[in-house]
C-alpha cells in the first residue's frame, strides 16, 4: 500500500520563470526504504519541502496516509517526521526544551516521550547534553537532535534530507541501522542523498531526479537489468550526463528517449 | 598603504551596507521615501516644541549666560538620546551582525574591522545630533539675534564640530561599556528571573533618578494662589506680575541650565561657542573627546576581538530539565519567548520595542513641563490637557505604531521559519501564540506608560482606567496588524535586525495607521477643557478614545484572523 502518493507535482517559486520541479509522479509504500537521487540543483530539497508543507504547490498533489498536504495538512504533517538538510532549529533551546517541544505539538504523551528520547539519547551518546543549549553543539550533534524531534511521535513516514552529510561513521551507522528499524514496524523512510553507496546499501527503492524531472523509479535490481552501466554510480552519471560521450547507458543522455522508455517515471 | 586600503574597502562596503536602502523599483522608493517623511513629522513635533519652548524663553529672559548654559544642556541631552539610540545600534552592527565569522576568517585585522564599523555606527547616529543640534542651535542664534546679541564667527563654525565631535565621544563610551553590557546579558540568560528583576528596578530608578531632581525643580510650579494674612488672594498690580512672570521664566531657564553647568567638556565647548576664550575652551572640548577617543579606541579594539570570540562561547543553561507535558498553545508561546529572549539581538529589538514607548512618553512630557514653566493659570488648563493628550498620542504612536518587535514577528525567525511551516499546528495557532507573547510585553509597556503619564500630569481615577482600556485595546489590535503585515511578507534572510525593517513597508505603514486615533488622542484633552466637571469631562474624553479603539479593534484586529492560515501556507520558508 502506498504511504504516500505524489502525482504530477510541479513547483515554480515565486520570484522564479522556471518550474524548479516539473510533472513529478511517485509513489512511496509501507515498509520500504525510498532514495531519492539527483545532481545537485537537481530539486531534491524543492520537492521534499513541497511534501512537507513548506513550499506551497504549484500543481498537482502529495497525499500522506491518505491525507491531502493541501486540502488536510495537520492530518497529513501528524504522519510526518521531518530532518531538513541545514539542520535549522531552535538553537536558543535546550536539547531537551526542543524535543519536549516537539513533542508537545505531536500530541506525544510524557511517558512516551521520556521512553523514546531516552533510548535515541543514550544511542547517540547524547545524555549528557540534554540539558544544554543547542547552539553549543556541533553540526552531527544537532543533526542528531533534528533526528530525535522527528521520531518523537514515531512517524508513518520519515523524511530526510541530504542526512548522512557530517556524520562520522559510528553516527551514520546508527542512523542507517535507525531508518531500517523503522522501516520493519511498518513505517517507511524516504530520504535524498548524492551518496551512491549508501542509497545502494540501505534502498528497497530509489527515484533519480535530473533538472527538475523524473528519469527514473523503480527498484534496483529493475534499473540495473535495463541499463548496460553496471553500477549504480555509472547510470546515475550517464543520466545526470557527465559520460555524454561514452553512451554508456542504453538509451543514451537524450532525455526524449529517457522520457519514451521511462514513461511516468516508471520502468516498464 | 594596503592597511589603509583594506579600512577604505571595509569602510566603504559597511556604509553601503548599513545605511543606504536598496529598492526593487521606483514605485517602492517613493513609497519609502512618504513613509519616512511621515515618521519624520512625528519625530519632529517634539524636536518643534523644544524649539518654540527654546525661543520664548531666551526671548522673554535675555540672559546670554544662561542661554549658553542652556545650550551646553542640550549638547549633553542629545548625546544622551544618541547613548539610548546607539546602544543597540552600536551592538546590532559590532558584535550581533551575522557576518562577524565571515569577516573574522578575512585576511583583514580586527582592529580594522572595529575601525570600519565604529565609523558606520558614528554615521548611522550623526542624524541624531543633526536633529537635535542643528535646529536648536539656529533658534538660540536667531532668538538672540532678536535680543541684540550678536554672536562671533565662532558659534557658527563649531556648529559642524560640534554635529560630528558629540556622537563620536558617546560611540566610544558605548564601545568600552558593551563589554560589561554584553557580560550581563550572559548573565541574564543564566539567571533569569534575578535579571528580570534587575532591569525593571534598573528602568524605574533610572526614571527616577532623571525624574525626581527635575519635578523638584520644575514640575510644581506654583499654581496656588498667594494669599495674605487674612487668607484674602493678594492682588497684584500689572507691573509686580509681570516682574513676578520674569523671576519664574529666569528660575526656569536657570533650572535647565544646571546640568550644562555640571556637564564640563559641553560646557567649554557652548564657552568656546560664545567666544569666551574661545580658542582655550575649545581645545579643552576637543581635548576631552580626543582622550576619550584615544583610551576608548585602544582600550574597545582590544576588548572587541575578545568580545566576539566570547560570543562564540555560548554558555550552556545547565538546569536539569525534565520530560514535561505542556498544552499546545503554551508550548508554542513558550518557543517564542526563548528563542526571542535567549538571542541577544532579537532580545535588544524586543526591550527596545517596549521601553520605547514609555522612554518617549516620559520624554514628551517632560518637555510639555519644561514650558509650562512660568505659564499663568489659564494657559496651565490647555498645557495640562496638551499633555495629557500626548501622553495617550504619543503611547499608542510607540506602543502601537512604531512597535519594532510585532512588524517583525515573523521576519524574526529568519530560516527556521521552515520548522513552523512543518508542524502539524495551524497557521492560525501560530500566529495567535505569537501575539499573545508580544500582547502581554505590550500591556506591560503600556501599563508603565500609564504609570508615567499618571505621575506627571496628574490623572483622576477615571483617566487612569480610561487612559488603561483605550490603550490596551489599540495597542493589541495594532499587533494584530503589524503581525499581519509581516507575515504577509517575511524577509527571512537578514544579516542584523535592521535589515528587515530598512526599506521595508511593512514597519512604516503601521505608523500611518495609528497616527489617526494618535491625533485624536491630543485632540480630545481640548474638548474636556469645555466640560467644567473634571470627572464628566475625563469620562467623555476616555469615552471617546475607548469607542475609537473599539473601531480600530474591529477594524484591524478581528478580520486578520480568517486570512492568516493562508497567508501563511502562502510563505515560501
Ligand atoms: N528559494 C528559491 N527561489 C528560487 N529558486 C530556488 C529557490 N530554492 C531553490 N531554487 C531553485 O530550484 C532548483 C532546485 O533546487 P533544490 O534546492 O531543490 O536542489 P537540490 O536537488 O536539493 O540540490 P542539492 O543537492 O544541491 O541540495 C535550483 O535550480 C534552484 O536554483
Ligand atoms: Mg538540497
Amino acid at each position: 500500500m502506498a504511504l504516500m502518493q505524489i502525482s504530477h507535482l510541479s513547483k515554480r517559486y515565486k520570484n522564479s520563470q522556471k518550474l524548479a520541479v516539473e510533472d513529478i509522479s511517485f509513489d512511496v509504500n509501507e515498509g520500504e526504504v525510498f532514495g531519492f537521487l539527483g545532481p545537485n540543483g537537481a530539486g531534491k530539497s524543492t520537492t521534499i519541502k513541497c511534501i512537507t508543507g513548506i513550499l506551497p504547490i504549484t500543481e498537482g498533489s502529495i497525499s500522506i496516509c491518505g491525507h491531502s498536504i493541501v486540502d488536510d495538512p495537520i492530518n497529513a504533517k501528524l504522519n510526518i517526521g521531518f530532518v531538513p538538510d541545514n539542520h535549522q532549529m531552535y538553537e536558543q533551546l535546550t536539547a531537551r526544551e526542543y524535543i519536549n517541544f516537539m513533542a508537545d505539538i505531536y500530541h506525544v504523551g510524557k511517558e512516551d516521550r521520556k521512553i523514546r528520547a531516552d533510548k535515541m539519547l543514550e544511542l547517540f551518546d547524547l545524555a549528557s547534553v540534554v540539558d544544554n543549549q543547542i547552539s553549543t553543539f556541533s553540526h552531527g550533534m544537532k543533526q542528531k537532535v533534528c533526528v530525535i524531534g522527528a521520531l518523537v511521535h514515531n512517524p508513518k513516514l520519515w523524511i530526510l534530507d541530504e542526512p548522512l552529510t557530517g556524520l562520522d561513521p559510528k553516527s551514520s551507522y546508527e542512523l542507517k541501522q535507525l531508518m531500517k528499524e523503522h522501516c520493519k514496524e511498518g513505517n517507511s523512510v524516504f530520504f535524498s542523498s548524492h551518496m551512491l553507496e549508501v542509497v545502494e546499501k540501505v534502498c528497497d527503492r530509489i527515484s533519480i531526479i535530473n533538472n527538475g524531472k523524473l528519469v527514473m523509479t523503480g527498484d534496483l535490481d529493475e534499473i540495473k537489468s535495463k541499463s548496460s552501466d553496471s553500477s549504480l554510480e555509472e547510470i546515475f552519471l550517464s543520466i545526470t550526463g557527465v559520460k555524454e560521450d561514452e553512451s554508456a547507458f542504453e538509451i543514451s543522455n537524450d532525455k526524449e528517449k529517457v522520457e519514451d522508455v521511462f514513461k511516468n517515471g516508471e520502468i516498464k | 598603504m594596503g592597511k589603509l586600503n583594506n579600512l577604505l574597502t571595509l569602510t566603504k562596503f559597511n556604509l553601503r551596507y548599513f545605511l543606504f536602502p536598496r529598492f526593487e523599483n521606483k514605485k517602492a522608493k517613493i513609497k519609502y521615501i512618504v513613509a519616512m517623511s511621515v515618521l519624520g513629522l512625528v519625530f519632529l513635533i517634539p524636536i518643534g516644541g523644544l524649539v518654540a519652548g527654546l525661543y520664548f524663553l531666551i526671548t522673554a529672559t535675555q540672559n546670554v549666560e544662561a542661554t549658553r548654559d542652556l545650550l551646553s544642556t542640550l549638547f549633553a541631552l542629545s548625546q544622551l538620546v544618541t547613548l539610548f539610540f546607539g546602544i543597540s545600534t552600536y551592538l546590532q552592527v559590532m558584535y550581533l551582525a551575522k557576518d562577524k565569522n565571515i569577516l573574522a576568517t578575512l585576511p583583514v585585522s580586527s582592529a580594522e574591522v572595529f575601525i570600519s564599523k565604529i565609523i558606520t555606527v558614528t554615521a548611522m547616529e550623526l542624524l541624531v545630533e543633526v536633529a537635535l543640534v542643528l535646529p536648536t542651535t539656529i533658534v538660540t542664534a536667531v532668538a538672540l539675534a532678536k535680543i541684540g546679541y550678536s554672536l562671533t564667527v565662532w558659534y557658527f563654525a563649531l556648529i559642524p564640530v560640534a554635529i560630528i565631535t558629540l556622537p563620536l565621544l558617546v560611540i566610544l563610551l558605548i564601545s568600552v561599556f558593551s563589554f560589561p553590557l554584553m557580560k550581563f546579558y550572559t548573565f541574564l540568560k543564566k539567571h533569569q528571573t534575578v535579571g528580570a528583576i534587575i532591569i525593571v528596578a534598573l528602568i524605574v530608578g533610572l526614571m527616577l533618578a532623571i525624574y525626581i531632581p527635575l519635578y523638584t525643580n520644575l514640575g510644581n510650579s506654583d499654581t496656588n494662589i498667594p494669599v495674605d494674612e487674612n487668607g484674602n488672594p493678594i492682588e497684584y498690580t500689572e507691573e509686580e506680575q509681570a516682574q513676578m512672570q520674569q523671576e519664574t521664566w529666569e528660575n526656569t531657564l536657570n533650572n535647565i541650565g544646571v546640568i550644562g553647568k555640571y556637564s564640563f567638556h559641553t560646557l567649554a565647548l557652548a564657552k568656546a561657542m560664545f567666544n569666551e576664550s574661545a580658542g582655550l575652551n575649545l581645545l579643552i572640548y576637543l581635548g576631552i573627546t580626543l582622550a576619550t577617543f584615544a583610551v576608548g579606541i585602544v582600550l574597545s579594539i582590544f576588548l572587541y576581538r575578545s568580545t566576539v570570540q566570547s560570543l562564540e562561547e555560548n554558555i550552556s543553561i545547565n538546569v536539569k530539565g525534565s520530560y514535561e507535558e505542556t498544552s499546545l498553545m503554551k508550548s508554542l508561546m513558550l518557543r517564542d519567548f526563548k528563542t526571542t529572549t535567549r538571542d541577544m539581538s532579537k532580545f535588544i529589538n524586543f526591550l527596545m520595542a517596549y521601553v520605547m514607548g514609555p522612554a518617549m512618553t516620559f520624554v514628551m512630557i517632560f518637555i510639555m513641563s519644561m514650558n509650562s514653566k512660568g505659564a499663568d493659570e489659564s494657559s496651565m488648563v490647555y498645557i495640562n490637557a496638551f499633555s495629557k493628550g500626548f501622553a495617550l498620542g504619543y503611547t499608542l504612536f510607540m506602543v502601537g505604531g512604531a512597535n519594532a518587535a510585532a512588524s517583525v514577528g515573523f521576519s524574526l525567525e529568519g530560516k527556521s521559519f521552515s520548522i513552523l511551516k512543518t508542524l502539524p499546528v495551524k497557521g492560525l495557532d501560530i500566529f495567535k501564540a505569537k501575539l499573545r507573547v508580544l500582547d502581554i510585553a505590550s500591556c506591560c509597556s503600556v501599563t508603565v506608560c500609564m504609570i508615567i503619564a499618571a505621575i506627571m500630569t496628574k490623572f483622576n481615577v477615571i483617566d487612569i482606567f480610561g487612559y488603561l482600556i483605550a490603550a490596551v485595546i489599540t495597542v493589541v489590535s495594532m499587533n494584530a496588524y503589524c503581525l499581519h503585515r509581516d507575515l504577509k511578507n517575511p524577509k527571512l534572510d537578514w544579516n542584523i535586525i535592521k535589515d528587515i525593517t530598512k526599506n521595508n513597508m511593512s514597519t512604516l505603514v503601521p505608523l500611518a495607521v495609528t497616527l489617526p486615533i494618535a491625533i485624536l488622542s491630543f485632540a480630545m484633552p481640548f474638548v474636556g477643557i469645555f466640560i467644567p466637571n473634571q470627572y464628566l469631562a475625563s469620562t467623555v474624553i476616555w469615552g471617546v478614545m475607548i469607542i475609537a479603539a473599539v473601531i480600530y479593534y474591529f477594524a484591524l484586529r478581528r478580520g486578520v484572523f480568517t486570512k492568516v492560515d493562508r497567508m501563511f501556507e502562502e510563505v515560501e520558508a
